[in-house]
Formats: structure tokens, sequence, C-alpha cells
């Protein structure tokens, strides 16, 4: 077979494609630069423990935006290999990003990519320059340059000297275009990598440090770096009204002792689920950097009552090196690995939603227990008073029977001692109650005998009366709202 | 802010290096870069990105490489107004603030200097001084930072009255500096005073700004100098019946 000389088998408009079709949504295109940063740091703290780690920057100012960071920097040879497509030597079991595209992502948004880096410890800047606009500008006139004539043309190398103690990574996506303006949306940008970025709790989050100190211990090279947006520094989110964390652990297998993924969580100290809602729910993280958010876990582990997904808020850190994030982090790889972690996670969703439904029954219990208390006070004042129309009575008494026997049944199946005992004050004293009105319907307002009918009058009335309590069976508060309008119409009339 | 305005048709690479400094210093997160000229910055109120500059500022410095005289398309003296435009800027907002301005010696305007000199021979004069002798020796200086040592003070001070600033200008600096390129350094401090509606004239007298020596740096070491120019006397000193 003869080949022709100088064979191209990659063309430029595959850089277009990958570029745009990779990150339909722009942000994701920050973040990649942001693991790169996080990979900077990670190594700078691998190889040189003892060195402060600052914090990355990402800096909005157009028409560019910046991504710094002082980690290990990029000697001669990984500059050169940073304009290779899709090159990386990174180690996905360490390394955030590894595909070697992501540096690319800054195609679909800038006219040109700038990185200048200085590796730790040489006294060497080097810079690389990918001239973005150039290069499509030349794939728009002829869609088939070969990609290595364009990424030769259209990138280039330069060094100079930079003192040795510095080490550093300093990227400018220059000039934003058109398409990619939504970036220039601070607080949306911001608000983002809040969500995703690999950054530390707020320290005003009470539960901050336990939680750290935890994800140190469980997860091996966990790191949070610091962030810092347009000079402000960004936390993670978290839910003031919380109650303390707790941890579940997701092993490969039952019968062995290795970690798949590690999880801390913390349940709504209100009422169902936390409002607002988009903090809640738990996120999958791998190196720290969300994968997906509150709704992917919630697709993949609750299979039912769902809703219970957002009664709580927290991370799943996932520790298989198998279990890879797509390119766009909104999810894993459809591989074998993914499968196994959804399936073995399902199990915190299972613990979720009992502790959910446990508190969802503590709450009620509370409430139908005030409210029978509730529903006690008032009618002993009516009775007291003397405005309790007697022909309630029946309801009055069926009223408490029905808070009786809710409480009893919560009481059985409660775990809670306070509950259980104030549920058995309740009990305690609407038996009082009971026994109170059943004795001689003492209390109860007795229009006919107020009025002092005759017996043809009280047959008529009784009469009425009973077929009120036939009509109104199933509305017993209609019944009441009638029957006290006719003893108050009547003692209106009465009263002229 | 920072502004630089970078090569034609290569501008970003300068821009970038001032980004890039700015992190090397850790001010990356506090620093605005603004790209283009900056006297157009200061005129139009925003870059050459759109992005506005927001006043006012504690500290500005002009650090021109060139002269302060260069003309516009319009003929105008383009720094000199945008220094006016900043005085007044500021002022807008009663804001006090430090003013360094740096320039060389490039496309001087002796038309310029002379008449602005001159004015102030005749400002010396109506306050009765007798100004012929130093003003003339001013004029006839061999050196050019001798005439600028008066011209810019006087013309920021005046300015300065204009919108309600007094001005104190510390000693002018000169010294050589890279491919012996003659350069200045004036500090002015403009502190905002609108006590009244009415303006007045500069509270900084035109005499203490000439008998205001030089600090001529040499070597890296300050020396301070008039350059052999005469200092101003006050009237009474010189016998004047009253």
């Amino acid at each position: 077979m003869v080949q022709p000389a100088e064979e191209s088998f990659a063309y430029g408009s595959v850089l277009k494609a990958l570029s745009r079709g990779l990150y339909p949504d722009k942000r994701h295109i920050i973040r990649e630069f942001v693991q790169n940063s996080y990979d900077g740091l990670y190594e700078l703290r691998k190889t040189h423990p003892r060195e402060l780690l600052r914090p990355v920057e990402v800096k909005v100012e157009p028409p560019s935006i910046f991504i710094t960071d002082f980690g290990i920097g990029m000697p001669e040879r990984k500059m050169r290999e940073y304009r290779y497509l899709g090159y990386s030597e990174k180690n996905p079991a360490e390394h955030a990003g590894f595909r070697g595209i992501g540096k690319y992502s800054g195609l679909a948004v800038a006219e040109k990519i700038i990185v200048d880096s200085s590796p730790y410890g040489i006294p060497k800047r080097y810079s690389v320059v990918i001239h973005v606009g150039d290069m499509i500008d030349a794939l728009d006139a002829n869609n088939n340059i070969p990609l290595e004539e364009l990424l030769k043309q259209f990138t280039e190398l330069n060094e100079g000297s930079e003192s040795s103690d510095e080490h550093y990574t300093f990227v400018e996506l220059h000039t934003i275009r058109k398409d990619g303006k939504a970036l220039f949306e601070k607080d949306v940008l911001k608000h983002y990598l809040t969500r995703t970025a690999p950054i530390p709790f707020n320290p005003e989050f009470k539960f901050a440090a336990e939680i750290e100190r935890k994800l140190a211990e469980n997860i091996p090279d966990y790191l949070a770096v610091e962030l810092s947006f347009n000079g402000e520094k960004i936390y993670k989110p978290h839910l003031p009204r919380c109650r303390e964390p707790e941890y579940e652990t997701v092993l490969y297998q039952d019968d062995k002792p290795d970690i798949l993924a590690f999880s801390w969580y913390c349940q709504n100290e209100e009422k169902g689920q936390f409002d607002p809602k988009e903090n809640s729910g738990l996120v999958y993280r791998v190196k720290n950097i969300a994968v997906g958010d509150g709704q992917l876990t919630r697709r993949t582990l609750w299979h039912s009552t769902p809703e219970r997904a957002f009664y709580f808020f927290g991370e799943i850190h996932v520790l298989d090196p198998q279990v890879i994030p797509s390119s766009d982090r909104t999810d894993f790889e459809d591989v074998e690995a993914r499968r196994r972690l959804y399936q073995r996670s399902v199990r915190i969703a299972s613990i979720l939603s009992h502790k959910a439904g446990e508190e969802s029954a503590r709450r009620r219990f509370q409430e139908v227990v005030t409210r029978g208390n509730e529903v006690l006070s008032e009618r002993g004042r009516e009775l007291v008073s003397g405005t309790l129309p007697l022909e309630l009575k029946d309801q009055v008494v069926f009223e408490v029977q029905k808070f009786q026997e809710d409480v009893q049944n919560r009481l059985e199946k409660s775990k809670d001692e306070r509950a259980k005992n104030r549920a058995q004050r309740f009990l305690s004293r609407s038996r009082k109650f009971l026994s109170g009105i059943r004795k001689d319907g003492r209390g109860f307002f007795n229009l006919q005998k107020a009025l002092k009918f005759d017996r043809k009058l009280r047959l008529l009335y009784d009469t009425i009366i009973e077929i009120l309590k036939d009509e109104f069976l199933h509305e017993p508060g209609r019944l009441e709202h009638i029957v006290r309008r006719i003893h108050d119409a009547i003692k209106a009339k009465g009263s002229r | 802010m920072a502004v630089e305005r970078g090569e034609k048709g290569k501008e970003w690479v300068l821009q970038h290096e001032l980004a890039l400094q700015a992190f090397r210093s850790g001010l990356l997160g506090k620093t605005t870069l603004l790209r283009g000229d900056i006297d157009t910055i200061i005129k139009k109120g925003k870059d050459s990105f759109g992005k506005r500059v927001i006043f006012p500022f504690d500290v500005v410095s002009l650090d021109y490489s060139g002269g302060l005289f260069y003309r516009g398309k319009t003929g105008d003296f383009e720094r000199l107004r945008a220094v006016e435009t900043l005085i007044a800027r500021q002022g807008n907002k009663k804001a006090s603030f430090v003013l360094f301005i740096s320039c060389n010696l490039d496309q001087l305007d002796p038309g310029e200097i002379q008449k602005t000199i001159g004015n102030m021979k005749t400002e010396l004069t109506r306050y009765g001084f007798e100004a012929d002798e130093i003003i003339n020796a001013y004029l006839k200086h061999p050196r050019e930072e001798a005439r600028l040592k008066i011209y810019l003070p006087y013309f920021v001070n005046h300015l300065g009255a204009r919108y309600h600033y007094n001005c104190e200008t510390e000693n002018v600096i000169f010294y050589e500096g890279n491919r012996k390129v003659h350069m200045l350094a004036f500090r002015f401090y403009l502190s905002f005073d609108a006590r009244t509606e009415a303006l007045r004239s500069p509270r900084e007298r035109l005499s203490q700004v000439l008998n205001k020596s030089l600090i001529e740096v040499v070597g890296g070491r300050p020396n301070e100098t008039l350059l052999g120019l005469p200092k101003l006397s006050p009237p009474e000193q010189r016998g004047k019946s009253t």
C-alpha cells in the first residue's frame, strides 16, 4: 500500500468540535482551569509539604478572566506539552484533571489563552500563548488544516528568567468572545464556583471544622484549597439551620473494609425540606470537586420518597479511582464502576429516608399532642364560660377520643421519652375531661332549658338538630358553626 | 487601578505582563487593569474595552513615558488636558488625593512655557515683587528642568484652585533615567476645601514654588539644588517705603 508523504490523520476542525461540544455550559471551562490549579497545589503539598498553600485566584476582569495559583508550577517540558492536545501524564487517581483537553476548553470562549508558569526551585518563567482567534480565522478559511500544523503555527512557547523562590501558574483567558460573555456575570460564576470548586467550608458554618477533620481522616490526600474570587474568599455553601453532621461509609463489599465512598450529611432542623432547596441534597465529589449536583444523587440513589433527598445537605466523596467523572463533570462515565457506586450508595439514601421518616413521625406526634392539648383547653374554657352548646356534646367527645386514639398509636411507636411523657400527660388530661363531661353534661349550655321549651318545641328542635347532625356527619366544623348561629340568632331574637 | 496601553498591535503583551506582576505581588485581587491610553481613559472615563473608571482615588500616579506637552490630533496638549480632567473628576467627588507626575523632556513647547512664565511675572509684579531678574533667570537657564520646575506646579495649583483644591507641591526631583533620558518627578498633595462656593487663589504662593529647591538624584543619592537660580525676596526685605 502506498502512503502519501506527510499524511495527516487529524484536522483542525476537531478542535472546534471538541471545545464547543465538551462544554456547552461555559462555566465548566473556568472549573477546568481551577482543577488544574488544584492539581498544581496538590503536587506542591505532596512534594513540599511544608510550603504554605496560597489561595487560587479567579479574577473576572473584562475583557479577560484570570485563573492563577501558587502551585508547583510547570517546567519547560510540561509547558511544551501544554500546547499538545490530549496529552497528559496526570494520574486520574491523584489529579482532578487528566485528559489533556481541559486547557483547550478556553478555545470556546477566548481570543487567546496565555499561560505563564514558573516551576518550583527553577529560576525560569515559561510562557505559552495559544492564538485562538487566529486559529479560528484560519479554520474558517479552511476547515481542513492538519491539526499538527494548526497547533504549531498558532501556539508559541517563550522563556524568561524568574526568581527561584517563585512558583506559580498564571492563566489569562484573553478577550472573552461574545458567546462567552455570560462568564462576566460575576455573581453567577461565583455562585457556580462555590458549589463545585474544591474549597473549604465557610468558617461561619458551625460544623465546618468537624467535617473537614472527618474528611481528612477518611479520605486519603483530601485537600481543600482556598479560592479568592475577585479578591473575596469564597466557601462551600451551607445551610445554617441544620442538625449535627452524621457520617456514612460505603464499602466495595460488605465483608471487606475497603472504602468506596465516604459521606457526611446534616439534616434539616426544621420540618421537611430545606428552604431554599438549591443548596440541599447530597453532592458527589471526586478530589473534592463536585460532580453533578443534588439532583444527580436524587436521581441515582433515591428510588422512593425522592423528596426526602432535600431534607438533608452533604457530600458523597468517591474514592474509587475507577469511577471517572465525565468531561463536563455533570455525571460519571458510564462504566461498571459507576454502576457499583450507585448500587452500593443506595444504602445512604435508605438511611436518610428512614431518618427523614422518623423525624416526620416525631414532628407529627408533637403536633398531634399539641393540638390535642389546645382542643382540651379551648373546650374547657367554653365549658367554664357556658358557651359550649349541649348539641355539640357528642361531637366534642368524639373529637377528643380521636386525639386520644391518634396519640396512643404514636406513643406505642415513639422512642422519644420526652414526647412520650408529654403524650401521657395529654391522655391523662383528656380522660379527666371526658369523664367530667360524660357524667352530667355539666358546663354545656342547654338552650332548650334556658328558653324553657315545652315538650312540642323540644321535639321539633331535637328533630331539626338530628337532621343537621346527619347531614353534616362528615363536616363537624360546619355543624358546629350552624348550631352556634342558631343559638346566637335565638338569643338575639329573645333579647328584643 | 493600573493602566497599560501596550505596544501597538501587541497591546495584550504588556497588559498581560502588568497583570502578572500584580499577581506576583499578591495584588491581583485588588487591582483593576485598564487597557488603553491613560489620557484618553481619564478624558472618557473608561478604557478601550468600555470599563468605567471609578473615581475618586487616594493616589494617582501619571507615569508618562514622554514629555508633558504631547499634542493630540486636535492640537491640544492632551496630557495637560488629562491632568485637568483628572482634577475636575476628583473635585466632583470632593476627594483629597496625592498626585505624582513623571515625564521626560521630550516634546517641550517653548511658546507655552514662556507664556506661562510670563504670566507668573505679571502675577508677581501685581503682588509687589521685583520679578524681572528671577523670571529672566528661569527663562534663560540652560536646563529645561528649571522651567518645568515652576511650570507644572503653577499649572496644577491654578487647576486645583479652580476645583476647590489647596495644593502643596513637594520638591521636584530630576535624574537621568534609562538610556540617559532626563526625567522629572512631581509630587502634589491636593486637599479638597469647599468652604466657599466662590473660588479663590491658590493657597501655595508662587514665591514658595519659586524658592523651593529641586532634588537631583545622582548615583542614587539625592542632592538639593536650585541649579544656580536666584530666590525671590519678599517685597519688604528690599526696603520699599510704604
